[in-house]
């Protein structure tokens, strides 16, 4: 922001970045995945990294699917937005039940269920250099959620449409978690 | 072991934590009043072993949301394990476990937390990390062993009369192979510029030329000089490791030269 004249500039006028929050989660986005092969060091997690293509001023976008094998049912999906001089900012996540309490910064909690990471709704209107670099708010799902079902939520939430086949990726990771999950018993 | 012994062994101090059965008889998690920093609770699961002795482990979650906003390295991996070790935990196939005696849940499920707790800022900060300095220092001397007089160290191209674009190294073959040792973006940049200098230069001469670089990690560079980086250079080794013999292998075979024993 260039400021031209020799006064103060309310909150509102000032901003941080060319978009906030609510216009990078509004912005259509195509999503494609690309696996990336478990290794000596992560053999507890399969995962896939996401490319996800929006027309952002500024900055790009990334996602995730993480599904634990030891547990399937923990699971996450996330979106990412990265820009130049400004830390990773997560932009919402949902999560499998990895099990716990959750506690939301206005006190409220999420216990032993599958849940939605956002950032707090007053903030819907921040930019994301303003935001923080994690997701603190938690909204319950219904569950038991499938991986499945929680990818069609993560692209409704964050806009997204499929275009490199990841629901059908996602159909065999659940089955594939499922049957690495048995190991444990 | 049941949620009762669990309870029992976890003592007065954690009254408060709750036990879920994950997977009757085999798995439990235990909740102890402790979160992470998007306000979600430290995982502790509980697995019996044998009839006194129990692992208490994080299942390998806490790898796997260290994943989550970055591409995991060795350096973070090693990092991981300092930070377990100072626990009295392990870090290891990409679990946090440790196995004790039922009697010792309550110490370990503590410590699990606090490892937890603590990952993010250490995979950032800490892990063994060599100096810009030394790095270049060990580049420089595993290039001279590989190709002794072949080996041209800070290369100075005979149009640069003031020595204005002194490059780290060169590999003076069949084909002239070019190389940027980077330890940071400052010498990530440093490197672009003396390729756009060096460049017009060699072609006015007809000169063949190959551009390699040797980054520290690549992935610790920012995301516009990585991808000015990588497309102008070659980057086949993107992490330095100091075993590995792939770097010597790789300019040989740029260079169009028998590699020396």
């Amino acid at each position: 922001m260039v400021f031209r004249e020799n006064r103060l500039y309310t909150p509102r006028e000032v901003r941080w970045g060319p978009m906030t929050l609510r216009e990078i989660l509004a912005v259509e986005k195509r999503v494609t995945a690309y696996a990336r092969a478990r290794s000596k060091a992560q053999p507890t997690h399969e995962q896939y990294d996401l490319v996800v293509q929006a027309d952002l001023p500024e900055g790009e976008l990334t996602g995730f699917i993480r599904v634990s094998t030891a547990l399937p049912e923990s699971f996450s999906i996330g979106l990412v937005y990265k820009s130049e001089g400004v830390p990773p900012r997560a932009v919402l996540r949902v999560n499998g039940d990895h099990g716990g309490t959750h506690h939301n910064p206005d006190g409220s909690e999420v216990a032993n269920c599958p849940h939605l990471h956002g950032h707090p709704r007053e903030r819907i209107d921040w930019e994301p250099a303003r935001l923080s670099s994690e997701v603190k708010h938690a909204d319950r799902l219904e569950g038991p959620l499938t991986l499945v079902e929680a990818w069609d939520m993560f692209c409704d939430h964050a806009n997204a449409i499929d275009e490199g086949g990841v629901k059908s990726l996602v159909t065999d990771l659940q089955v594939l978690a499922a049957q690495l999950g048995l190991d444990l018993l | 072991v049941n949620t009762d012994e669990l309870k029992q062994a976890l003592g007065a101090s954690l009254a408060k934590a709750t036990i879920r059965v994950r997977r009757p008889g085999k798995l439990f998690q235990v909740e102890i009043p402790c979160y992470l920093g998007d306000g979600d609770p430290a995982l502790v699961y509980v697995r019996p072993e044998t009839d006194d002795a129990v692992t208490v482990t994080d299942l390998g979650h806490t790898w796997m949301r260290l994943s989550y906003m970055r591409r995991l390295t060795q350096r973070h991996e090693q990092a991981l394990q300092e930070l377990a070790s100072r626990y009295g935990l392990e870090f290891r196939d990409g679990r946090v476990f440790t196995t004790v005696p039922r009697s010792e849940i309550f110490a370990a499920a503590i410590a699990m937390a606090q490892v937890q707790t603590a990952a993010e800022v250490a995979v950032t900060t800490g892990g063994p990390r060599l100096s810009a300095e030394r790095f270049k220092k060990i580049v420089r001397e595993a290039l001279l062993e590989a190709f002794a007089e072949r080996c041209r160290l800070d290369y100075r191209d005979p149009s640069d009369a003031h020595g204005l674009w002194v490059l780290d190294a060169a590999i003076i073959g069949r084909t002239w192979v070019g190389i940027a040792i980077v330890p940071s973006d400052l010498e990530a940049e440093r490197a672009l510029a003396n390729k756009g200098h060096l460049v017009p230069e060699m072609e006015k001469r007809g000169q063949r030329n190959r551009w390699v670089v040797v980054p520290r990690d690549i992935h610790m560079l920012g995301d516009t000089t990585q991808k000015r980086l990588m497309e102008s250079f070659l980057a086949p080794i993107p992490v330095y490791d100091e075993g590995a013999p792939r770097l010597r292998e790789v300019l040989a075979d740029l260079a169009d030269l028998p590699v020396l024993n």
